[in-house]
């Protein structure tokens, strides 16, 4: 098993988080 | 023990009996071969057991369901309540004044010769410190925006050379960016603004000179093009810069012109990153907002939507080894429901919470004369879509039952879910596959 991208149940270690509708794009808020 | 109701499989990707498995709510991305998958099919086995504290610390494997429902609570408090560890991005109209006439433009119907006043940005600036005092904030990044924010400079100085002597004092980080149409750019002016915080410039440029210059002429229906490309020129030594792109059906096909015409005369390696995205529809004139128009932009959602297009531009990107900001596989962030996520301030001091909203005051959250938010800011903070989503759908926590903007386009409220799961049957496993070829390529 390799781990591409760790994941966390910790929101602020996680993303990008942002305004993302459509699903797929990208807007202003994306971190 | 069970298998995360979140988590997604690619079977077969990057190659046969290879496998990619990703969780929305964590958003781990694991690679597994064909024995581990069957274990995990199984609950048990060899390379299961051997991988088992992984599979857990990734949100894999879950103990029972319970757990799983207390995980996701957890996920949407989270996002709602702490998000002053993110930075606080503050978008700000210096004017909703515009020298271009893009077709598309959602301020069509608010676009005014309204300018930000000195009285209003040192409210502007009072109302930011304090919200960051009270909040603790310790990271903030602001974004001019407008109309065109360059034609109302005075606002960008005097705020950001504010801001960045408080944050200095008070050991915040600080930086901002501007969007501009690039027709304003000038190598003086971005070193004045470099001394006070800029970090950097995103110009938008919809596709090649002919595309381009269809949608983004000038007010009076000149092309606009070569002037933005010599402005980028003249700066792109200095400052980072950026190129964001509006697409629908006519203009997506000269998008890798575009990339093709930077290349040629030497800008493409040069800028910061790309963002192209669809043309959303937008609410309706000021006396009615329910009545949405440029409604046929809808149709991205639609079977034969601008799906494909949206995975092949990205394509495009990696394939050139530009840098792709975000593959697109991203958590679902709506500001209206966060509350310490970013605000825009428009240019008489108004402030809200999504930039669509813009224009309408009704749907502000709140004004720069006070410290506190208003009571429609309370109204959308304690809006909890995803309660209502089918608990079998894998992709709430990205979605968070979808855009705002969208349930009140759909349903005439703010609150209600604007499903889009069909969509998202169709584009995630594609957006999967990008992100790990983008983790893996940039690594």
């Amino acid at each position: 098993m390799e781990v591409i991208k760790k994941g966390s149940d910790n929101v602020s270690a996680i993303g990008p988080l942002g305004c993302c509708f459509p699903p797929g794009t990208e807007s202003f808020r994306v971190r | 023990m069970k298998l995360s109701r979140f988590n997604l499989w690619v079977e077969n990707y990057p190659e046969q009996e290879k496998h990619l498995l990703f969780n929305t709510r964590t958003q781990a991305l694991i690679k597994v071969d064909q024995e581990l998958k069957e274990n995990l099919e199984q609950l048990s086995g060899p390379k299961f057991n051997e991988n088992l504290n992984a599979l857990k610390e990734n949100g894999i494997i879950v103990n029972n369901e319970e757990e799983e429902k207390l995980k996701l609570k957890d996920f949407f408090r989270q996002l709602k309540y702490e998000s002053d560890k993110l930075t606080f991005e503050t978008t700000i109209l210096t004017t909703f004044s515009c020298n271009f006439k893009c077709s598309y433009c959602f301020e069509e119907s608010v676009r005014e010769k309204i300018f930000m006043d000195k009285d209003t940005s040192d409210l502007v600036i009072q109302w930011l410190i304090n919200r960051a005092e009270k909040r603790k904030l310790k990271k903030i990044y602001l974004i001019y925006y407008g109309g065109e924010p360059l034609l109302n400079i005075r606002p960008i100085y005097d705020i950001s050379w504010h801001m960045q002597d408080w944050a200095r004092k008070s050991g915040v980080d600080f930086g901002f960016g501007i969007i501009t149409n690039g027709s304003l750019v000038y190598p003086d002016l971005i070193d004045k603004f470099l001394s006070v915080g800029l970090k950097e410039v995103r110009v938008t440029i919809d596709g090649d000179r002919e595309a381009h210059n269809k949608n983004r002429p000038f007010s009076d229906g000149q092309p606009s093009f070569d002037l933005i490309i010599n402005n980028i020129k003249c700066i792109i030594d200095k400052v980072k810069v950026a190129v964001a792109g509006n697409f629908d059906r006519e203009n997506f096909s000269s998008l890798p012109r575009l990339l093709d015409y930077l290349d040629k005369i030497g800008l493409l390696y040069k800028l910061d990153y790309f963002v192209f995205a669809p043309i959303v529809p937008r609410l309706g004139p000021k006396e009615n907002p329910s009545a949405i128009e440029l409604s046929h932009c809808l149709s991205f959602l639609e079977k034969d939507g601008l799906f494909n297009e949206v995975l092949s531009i990205k394509r495009e990107l990696l394939k050139r080894k530009l840098k792709l900001r975000t593959s697109g596989l991203a958590i679902n962030a709506c500001p209206l429901t966060m509350q310490d996520a970013g605000v825009t301030i428009d240019p008489k001091g108004l402030i809200y919470k999504c930039n669509s909203l813009l224009g309408y005051p009704e749907f502000s959250v709140g004004d720069v004369h006070n410290e506190e938010f208003n009571q429609r800011h309370d109204k959308f903070l304690n809006i909890d879509a995803w309660d209502k989503c089918p608990a079998d759908c894998p992709y709430v926590p990205m979605c968070q039952g979808g855009c705002r903007l969208f349930s009140y386009l759909e349903n005439k409220n703010f609150s209600d879910l604007s499903c889009k799961r069909d969509y998202f049957d169709r584009i995630t496993p594609e957006l999967i596959k990008l992100e790990y070829d983008k983790l893996v390529k940039q690594a």
